[in-house]
């Protein structure tokens, strides 16, 4: 087919292109040139010297980071977190809108669809806060507890045993409607033929879940789980920092908040650097395994 | 569409309740509390200025050669006399560009007026032509240091910022961002200004030189601000007829008694804030309030600092028995419910609750936590009878720890104006010289860059002054300008001496301790809890000599230590707070001590011997 050319000799298209030029804008100011930032892990970085006059060190940090327990503590944790919050926030969303859908009185479904997915609009800062006013010695927690008889105070916040799961948990309870959203989206575009052929020929409301509705959803499933190996290693700086503390810094630090503790606070730009990258090698290996593990297993292709 | 505005209604219906709930949550007057509680140490002193100025001339800075000596200059403490040298006016308007840590939960600022625009600046702009003009601003310390970093790294300095320690002025130093204010600073200072760094004896000058070059304006502060005291409510202590504690030992029982009889129902002592630490190291060697610094103190320990032993040999404060019998009394009161069970988790000054709403009675820190420190306290109740004493050790003998000269630097950019680095350190002589002057009930604290400087004895003098004239050997008149006692340096003193009768009962003779009762809280406000910092929570450190000073061998990072200092200060803030709550056993003490050494410590010894060898 051949192209039809505006009066201007320009494709008809290039309003969309013009339309695209904030993001690509946005994309390369905040994602591209900062890349150039990248050589202060291998530099002795100072200030006043900039990212070219600063002495070479080579793999020094990297090194570094290699016998240093807290920043495998961050990596393990990191892991931990991230991988439990990718999973769980799949599966959780995934189980709610098959729920949802169920529900047939529409009034009922849409509040519960708004409430479930207000969360997600608020930030970490305040909803840590919240938290911690929860459980605290003061809390609705500790005061149900007494009301309940037991004597001694609880204090979830400062066990390390129990941080971990603390994050989790908060963090699929904030983003589990939002996400549940799309499934819904996605499901009102299976065809209601096919419920309707598969209730002639007999088929149970498990039945049409298990043949219809999963296999509809699996796109939708495999695109938001590779989508979401990318922010693997983004177990929630937000979320985070505004939570932990002292006590519980063994289960809760992360990756970056280590980065922020060692770069910002002690002002260790390269070593901070160093870690960042390392970060981001690891997740790069992570989609693009992803990207190649959907082609082969679901015949998918993002891009 | 019905549905959706319902649905967009109810959104914004939560979140802003949620808003307003985290905003109640995290409310306190804490901070700006604590702002006012430096405002007591920026007072000037130096009535040994004449012992000082050999130690200072003597100086071993390079930058100090050349030191004018104020015994030369002319007496410029009275406005209007003198004023041609120190407190020239420009004939032109001087710009400075600044950034500034402001207390976002402030009251005091009237309506219209902002940072860089208000009863300080205009008075700057008016008598000497200075505009300042803020470029940004940070509402709490974790981000006014995060952006003085951020600053330092792109190169993107101010006129002129405050470096919050040392190991910023060096990063700013060595990344040659800052002006050498040596010849600005020494032909410009006023004579206040240089007599008090003359009190120092050349460290003020010393700690603001980086590589040979004088580079910022240093903060000196009252030594007191170092020294940590414990608080009690006297009433309780009479209520149970109990004796006031002087050992920890003693502490601890007076503290599950004030628990057992009810009257701290939640816990008897309060802690730190999530983010604190629970004693000062050589870093921030001073002003660590809810701490628990008296404690480690009357065991003989001295954490965070670097101490000599007897043959010289350079040694860690916190890897020591002391610090581990320290921490296993901190865990008992932990698990007896004495402490704060919340203690290093709360936020926002929470930690300070109970000792504000009067459910606890027995807090640490240093002679401002009263008064300044907790003027709720007395508002709440003003019968509410703190008082501060020391704690001694099993032996009888009070150890105080020795902070440095001062904490946080000026720092003016290389590429600043020669008019702009005068104007910098005429703003500084001002701000010493007409403190006392200011109306006060706008917070000190939006004087514009400004840097606290005091002679290390100043409470202590106004103490032995203001005790002086309540047991009536002396007049307030006295200490007025023209009057047989009055000293331009202790500049608050002439306002702290006439208005001592508006918050003293004139029945207090002086001839036992003052107490909450003597004194009225409404009248003025801001003068009692000036006055209940000096007279009661200074009292320890004015009357009583202590048995040992204990100084630091090093109160900054040396170059190389950064790396190791990151990684080993995590190690031990974390694991210090989780022998006290029991996160961790203290059968793990000695392998905290062992990973405390293998993980850095060691190089970061080996460091600090050498450097102090040269």
């Amino acid at each position: 087919m051949k192209k039809k050319k505006g009066h201007l000799g320009l494709s008809n298209s290039f309003h969309y292109t013009l339309m695209v030029l904030p993001g690509y804008i946005w994309l390369f100011m905040f994602s591209i040139v900062p890349m150039v930032g990248i050589v202060m892990a291998f530099q002795d970085y100072n200030p006043s010297k900039g990212w070219f006059g600063s002495p070479w060190v080579g793999m020094k940090w990297f090194k570094y980071l290699t016998v240093i327990p807290d920043a495998k503590r961050a990596l393990v944790n990191t892991l931990i977190i991230a991988i439990a919050k990718v999973i769980l926030n799949i599966i959780i969303p995934l189980v709610f809108a098959l729920l949802l859908n169920e529900v047939k009185n529409m009034k009922f479904k849409k509040t519960v669809q708004t409430i479930v997915y207000l969360p997600h609009f608020v930030s970490w800062v305040i909803l840590a806060n919240i938290i911690t006013n929860i459980l605290g010695a003061n809390g609705i927690f500790n005061t149900v507890r007494s009301a309940f008889g037991a004597t001694d105070t609880v204090l979830p916040m400062t066990i390390p045993g129990i941080f971990r799961q603390l994050l989790i948990g908060t963090d699929v309870w904030k983003e589990f409607g939002y996400n549940a959203v799309i499934y819904l989206a996605a499901l009102t575009g299976i065809s209601p033929s096919l419920y309707e052929a598969a209730a002639i020929d007999g088929a149970s409301r498990w039945k049409r879940v298990w043949h219809i509705t999963i296999p509809g959803l699996v796109p939708t499933i495999v695109l938001l789980t590779t989508l979401a190996m990318g922010n693997v290693l983004n177990a929630g700086f937000d979320q985070v920092f505004n939570m932990y503390n002292q006590l519980v810094i063994e289960t809760g630090d992360i990756i970056d908040t280590y980065v922020y503790r060692v770069g910002i606070t002690n002002m260790q730009f390269s070593l901070a650097t160093a870690a960042g990258l390392f970060k981001s090698v690891v997740s790069f290996v992570l989609v693009v395994t992803s990207y190649v593990c959907a082609y082969k297993f679901a015949d998918y292709k993002i891009f | 569409m019905k549905k959706k505005v319902i649905s967009a209604l109810l959104a914004s219906t939560m979140i802003v309740s949620l808003v307003a709930c985290g905003s109640t949550g995290g409310d306190s007057s804490d901070a700006s509390s604590k702002g006012s509680g430096t405002t007591a140490t920026s007072t000037a002193g130096g009535d040994d200025a004449a012992t000082a100025e050999s130690g200072s001339g003597s100086g071993d800075s390079a930058a100090s050669a050349d030191w004018i000596e104020s015994s030369t200059l002319e007496d410029d403490a009275v406005p209007g006399e003198n004023d041609d040298r120190a407190f020239e006016k420009f004939d032109h308007v001087v710009e400075v560009h600044y950034g500034y840590q402001i207390d976002p939960k402030d009251t005091t600022l009237p309506d219209g007026d902002s940072v860089d625009n208000n009863q300080y600046t205009r008075y700057l702009l008016d008598n000497y032509n200075i505009k300042v003009v803020c470029d940004w601003t940070a509402g709490n310390t974790a981000d006014f240091q995060q952006k003085v970093s951020l600053a330092i790294a792109s190169a993107s300095l101010p006129d002129a910022v405050i470096a919050p320690t040392r190991n910023y002025l060096v990063q700013a130093a060595r990344a040659d961002l800052l002006a050498d204010l040596w010849p600005e600073f020494n032909q410009y200072a006023s004579k206040q200004v240089k007599e008090i760094i003359e009190t120092t004896e050349g460290r003020a000058i010393n700690n603001a030189t980086v590589d040979g070059t004088f580079c910022a304006l240093p903060n000196v502060s009252v030594d007191t601000d170092g020294v940590y005291l414990y608080f009690i409510r006297q009433d309780w202590l009479d209520k149970l007829g109990l004796e006031v504690p002087k050992t920890v030992d003693e502490l601890g029982e007076v503290a599950q008694k004030f628990k057992d009889a009810g009257l701290s129902p939640d816990y008897s002592i309060a802690g730190i804030d999530n983010g604190g630490r629970t004693y000062s190291n050589f870093l921030n060697s001073s002003n660590n309030g809810y701490g628990f610094d008296a404690v480690y103190q009357a065991f003989n320990a001295t954490p965070g600092y670097f101490l000599k032993d007897d043959s010289g040999e350079l040694y860690w404060g916190t890897t020591t028995d002391e610090m581990k019998e320290a921490l296993t009394t901190l865990h008992d009161w932990y698990e007896k419910g004495l402490i704060n069970p919340e203690v290093g988790t709360t936020t926002n000054g929470d930690n300070a609750n109970n000792v504000k709403n009067g459910t606890c009675g027995i807090f640490m820190g240093p002679w401002w936590s009263l008064g300044y420190g907790n003027p709720d306290s007395f508002r709440n109740d003003n019968n509410a009878n703190w008082q501060a004493y020391p704690l001694y050790t099993n032996d009888g003998e009070w150890n105080i720890h020795m902070k440095d000269v001062g904490t946080t630097y000026t720092m003016v950019n290389k590429n600043a104006s020669d008019d702009v680095k005068k104007a910098i350190v005429i703003m500084n002589n001002v701000l010493v010289r007409d403190e006392s002057t200011f109306d006060t009930s706008v917070a000190i604290g939006w004087y514009p860059l400004r840097n606290t400087m005091a002679a290390t004895d100043e409470c202590e003098y106004e103490y032995d002054a203001l005790m002086g004239i309540l047991k009536g050997e002396s007049s307030a008149d006295d200490y007025q300008q023209g009057g047989s006692k009055f000293n331009g340096l202790y500049k608050n003193l002439a306002n702290d001496a006439a208005t001592l009768s508006e918050v003293i009962s004139s029945d207090y003779d002086g001839s036992r301790d003052l107490a909450v009762t003597d004194m009225d809280v409404n009248t003025n406000n801001g003068q009692f809890n000036r006055f209940y910092a000096l007279l009661i929570g200074d009292r320890p450190y004015a009357t009583l000599e202590p048995d040992h000073k204990i100084y630091s061998e090093l109160y900054y990072t040396i170059d190389g230590m950064d790396t190791y200092w990151t990684q080993i200060s995590d190690l031990e803030d974390k694991s210090v707070l989780q022998f006290i709550t029991g996160a961790k056993s203290l059968d793990e003490w000695d392998q905290f001590c062992t990973d405390w050494h293998v993980q850095g410590g060691d190089q970061i010894l080996e460091l600090v011997k050498d450097y102090l060898a040269e």
